[in-house]
């Protein structure tokens, strides 16, 4: 490239982009003006564009919405649950397949099926997995004479229900990731700390953990960042927002308006809301692990 | 304590259950106290035979005493072993310092040693401080591994193995990497060590001046069979057969077919050296440096053309054919020949070995 004319690698580059560059223009950075927009509207008009009643009151609607506040909550609750225990989940279940117990490669690739099939019919075989009268789960609760709970049913167990199933929708994706981390680590070094009188346990902490540091970091950005934006989820496992909207979530929260409810300018509003608070929160990860990384 | 090693075998299957045999039946005993070299070409089995000590390798059959406990089944981490790896195994993510410190502060002797954990800290500071010092690498104890040259890894590897004081120091190829200088230096640091420890030690290499010079023992291994366990100098006084006269020296062994006749070896067809040995063809060796050229004509002398002569420091290089064979030969420097002329040499029995034909050492000839 060195001594080449700049403006020609230039508009080389910008024709391998091109593409790309129109894609993302019009499905994203177009979409996410628009909704800045709408947000800023007390009413708009989706077929001629225009909106009326310019200023925050959409936002100040949303932020007084007692379902709003709840779609808050639930989403908060799911992230700060489903993250941290499906990430200890599947590094465990990553250890264990990575260790070639017998039939390993057969596992590796059963826990590999739930991320290539629809989340929908998932959801719908757990529905059926959660029936209160017919579900193995309550099966199996009943062998300890425990009675049948309303898994999906009830407003108190639905959010309960809902993490169970997010964590093992969550599986699939992280081993993978972290099967692929661990298969990059040298041997060798569990060798020499073997020799190092290092047990298991500091084995893992001492060496497993911060060789796959970038990967543990990266894996909680993602998984915050699904967490948040939860919606299939809900979907595949109530058909709605469960009972009595009890299992909404800030994505389910933000459709429900748009489509159901039709107020474009609150869905908008509760898209930007989350939007910044995504925005923050992936902030702080990479800051945090940026600085462990220095240390 | 003496390490005693008793028919160990190790046997890999690789695909399509191909096997190797990387150890074949090695007996040997190591006394307590002794540095041995483990000699030998590449993929002879020596990294394998180390990995067997430390316990890392499960042997295929065999055991292994460490003084009189049996320590075959025994886990690596319960032999007390210091090991030095080929490529080093460093910790990528924790600074030198850790590096060395990090077998102190696993090992459980040396917590009942130091109970209290202040106390324990301490003890493991001056510890590292002084062994960085003795690798010279104390100026890079923040460092991390992958900002050190590829001796200065070395170095912290060496240090990491013998700062917990082993029991048995395993050393793979510990100073491939350094430069000439540094390596004699690190070796005899090694030895003094060692000596001064009373680490029983095994030192992998395959550069034999190394082995000879710090080791009290040498084996030699080929295709994962022990060759001659013995002294140093003995492996290259009396090898014990083709392989090693060929394997210790430098520049190697001149070797080839000669016929013994009437009580002489032949040599480009002059009675060259008596010998006892029957009539028949043998394999003959010598030593470069055992040539003495001579104004002598008679029995026991025999001719050369010499066809190449080069200058190394006092010597001469020559090289010339004997009995089809291109040899070399060390003469001292105030010799006038040169390239072309025909000399007549004696030999200096010393430097001479026969071998039958299947390459084992004939004692008496
Ligand atoms: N894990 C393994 N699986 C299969 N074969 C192996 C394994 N480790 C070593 N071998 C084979 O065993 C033989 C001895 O290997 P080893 O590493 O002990 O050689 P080495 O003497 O240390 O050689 P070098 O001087 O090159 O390090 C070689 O043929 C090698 O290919
Ligand atoms: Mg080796």
């Amino acid at each position: 490239m060195v001594g080449q004319n700049q403006k020609k690698t230039f508009f080389r580059a910008m024709l391998y982009l091109l593409p790309a560059l129109v894609i993302i223009a019009v499905f994203v950075v177009y979409p996410m003006f628009h909704t800045l927009r709408m947000s800023v509207y007390e009413d708009f008009n989706i077929f001629s564009k225009e909106g009326s009643g310019f200023g925050l009151s959409s936002y100040i609607w949303v932020l007084q919405d007692p379902n709003f506040h709840k779609a808050l909550a639930n989403t908060f609750i799911y992230a700060i649950v489903t993250v941290p225990v499906s990430i200890a989940l599947s590094l465990v279940i990553a250890i264990l397949l990575n260790s070639g117990i017998k039939g390993s490669k057969f596992f590796q690739t059963a826990y590999f099926l739930p991320y290539v099939t629809n989340a929908i019919a998932i959801g719908l075989a757990f529905r059926f997995i959660f029936h209160s009268e017919f579900g193995i789960f309550n099966k199996f609760l009943g062998l300890f004479g425990i009675d049948a709970i309303q898994w999906l049913n009830d407003p108190d167990w639905a959010m309960f229900t809902l993490c169970i199933f997010g964590i093992w929708s969550a599986l699939a994706f992280k081993i993978v990731i972290f099967l692929a981390g661990l298969q990059g680590i040298d041997p060798q070094l569990y060798q020499a700390a073997r020799i190092d009188e290092a047990g298991k346990w500091k084995q893992f902490i001492k060496i497993t953990v911060p060789q796959l540091g970038p990967i543990l970091a990266y894996q909680f950005v993602i998984a915050t960042i699904g967490a948040f934006k939860a919606y299939v989820e809900v979907v595949g496992l109530f058909g709605d927002d469960g009972p009595l909207h009890s299992a909404t979530t800030m994505v389910y929260y933000m459709y429900d308006k748009f489509y159901n409810a039709n107020r474009y300018t609150i869905a908008a509003a509760s898209g930007v809301i989350m939007f910044l608070i995504i925005m923050v929160f992936t902030f702080i990860q990479m800051h945090m692990s940026n600085r462990r990384a220095d240390q | 304590m003496d390490i005693r090693i008793e028919g160990l075998t190790k046997t890999f299957t690789g695909k399509e259950n191909k096997e190797t045999i990387a150890v074949n039946n090695l007996t040997v005993t190591i006394p307590s106290g002794h540095l041995v070299g483990l000699l030998g070409p590449s993929g002879c089995g020596k990294s394998t035979t180390l990995f067997l000590l430390a316990g890392l390798h499960e042997p295929t059959s065999g055991k292994i005493f460490f003084g009189d406990e049996d320590v075959t089944g025994l886990p690596p981490e319960k032999r007390g072993i210091g090991l030095v790896f080929q490529n080093y195994a460093l910790y990528p993510h924790m600074s030198v310092y850790d590096n060395i410190a990090f077998p102190l502060r696993n090992s459980r002797s040396f917590k009942e040693e130091h109970k209290d954990a202040k106390e324990r800290r301490a003890a493991i500071d001056q510890i590292v401080q002084h062994t960085a010092k003795i690798v010279a690498i104390e100026e890079l104890l923040d460092r991390k591994p992958a900002q050190l040259s590829g001796g200065q890894q070395q170095r912290v590897a060496i240090a990491r193995a013998i700062a917990k004081q082993p029991k048995v120091l395993l050393l793979d190829e510990p100073l491939s990497n350094l430069d000439a200088r540094l390596r004699i230096q690190t070796r005899e640091e090694i030895r003094r060590i060692q000596q001064a420890t009373g680490i029983t030690t095994v030192f992998v290499t395959h550069d034999q001046e190394e082995a000879m010079s710090i080791t009290d023992e040498i084996i030699v291994m080929r295709d994962g069979l022990v060759q001659q366990v013995d002294h140093p100098q003995e492996t290259y006084i009396h090898p014990a057969n083709v392989f090693v006269a060929q394997f210790l020296g430098n520049p190697p062994i001149n070797l080839f077919q000669a016929e013994a006749r009437g009580g002489w070896l032949i040599v480009n067809g002059d009675r060259a050296m008596a010998t006892v040995l029957a009539d028949g063809h043998y394999q003959m060796g010598i030593r470069p440096e055992s040539f003495i050229l001579t104004g002598d004509e008679g029995d026991g002398t025999f001719n050369a053309r010499i066809e190449f002569k080069a200058t190394i420091g006092r010597d001469f290089q020559v090289r010339f054919d004997i009995n089809g064979h291109f040899s070399e030969a060390l003469i001292e420097s105030d010799q006038h020949i040169s390239e072309g002329d025909t000399v007549r040499f004696a030999l200096r029995r010393s430097g001479v070995h026969l071998f039958d034909q299947d390459g084992k050492r004939i004692e008496v000839w």
